[in-house]
């Protein structure tokens, strides 16, 4: 009968031998030794850049549609009364974009 | 969690990591060893992100694993080799870094003829001795999957040792 507990115990009896376990510890302390702290200011400054170009994004957005409402409100009020205004916003609103 | 505190976290626990790699490797020193250093680097590179929601040795663990599973799709990606000729290849890559004694033990036998997943959910719970939650934040596998793959495992090794046995 193969019962839980005698799988965990026969496995546990002839489970495989380890390496020398110090060895790899010096091995893998030497290595994060050589690595950056993880909470250094390199990535908190990575971390503020992401989070300024996140918000930029956020304000052009903004700026053109203030602009293209604005482009069109000058248009839709000078429409069929002056035609020279009506060019000159055209062109000013064009150059924008 | 600084450096030391993360030094001194991962020593209490390497020696459980490397067996869990050591088993899965079928018994393969370097590469366990490997698999057991990168896992360590990349946990330490992202312990500022470590919410604490499980264990540090369950987070460790499931890097591990997926540390594991990836190596070996890479191997068989990169070492195409004919179907009939797996177990053969398999077999001469343990042997050459393998403590030959745990290799031929029956049950480890049996365990190395389960599927990858099975093959970790039984270490887990029988060698680690993990729960089935444990497991379940280790594997991403659903908890009743874990028990049905739990079960369906128990009766493969019975029959693969009773097979070898007669």
């Amino acid at each position: 009968m193969l019962t839980t507990n005698k799988i965990k115990s026969r496995l546990r009896a002839n489970a495989p031998k380890l390496d020398d376990s110090e060895l790899f510890m010096n091995d893998t302390i030497r290595q994060i030794n050589l690595l950056p702290s993880p909470n250094s200011e390199l990535q908190e400054c990575l971390q503020r850049y992401n989070l300024l170009e996140r918000l930029s994004f956020h304000l052009d957005a903004v700026r053109w549609v203030l602009l293209g409402g604005s482009g069109s409100a000058i248009l839709g009020y000078f429409m069929f009364t002056n035609y020279e205004v009506i060019l000159s916003s055209l062109i000013g609103f064009l150059q924008i974009l | 969690m600084d450096k030391q505190q993360f030094i001194s976290a991962i020593g209490g626990m390497q020696e459980s990591l490397r067996r869990f790699l050591l088993v899965l490797t079928r018994g393969d020193n370097e590469l366990a060893n490997d698999l057991a250093q990168e896992t360590i680097l990349k946990a330490y590179l992202h312990c500022a992100t470590f919410e604490g929601r499980s264990a540090l040795q369950t987070w460790i663990f499931r890097i591990a694993y997926n540390k594991y599973l990836n190596e070996q799709n890479t191997y068989w990606q990169t070492h195409r080799v004919a179907v009939e000729n797996y177990d053969a290849v398999d077999t001469q890559m343990a042997d050459e870094n393998a403590d030959i004694q745990f290799i031929y033990e029956p049950l480890y036998q049996a365990i190395d003829q389960l599927p990858k997943k099975e093959k970790a959910v039984v270490i887990l719970y029988y060698l680690e001795e993990k729960g089935i939650r444990e497991i379940h934040q280790i594997t991403q596998l659903s908890e009743a999957n874990i028990t049905i793959m739990l079960y369906r495992a128990r009766k493969k090794l019975k029959t693969i040792l009773t097979y070898a046995n007669n």
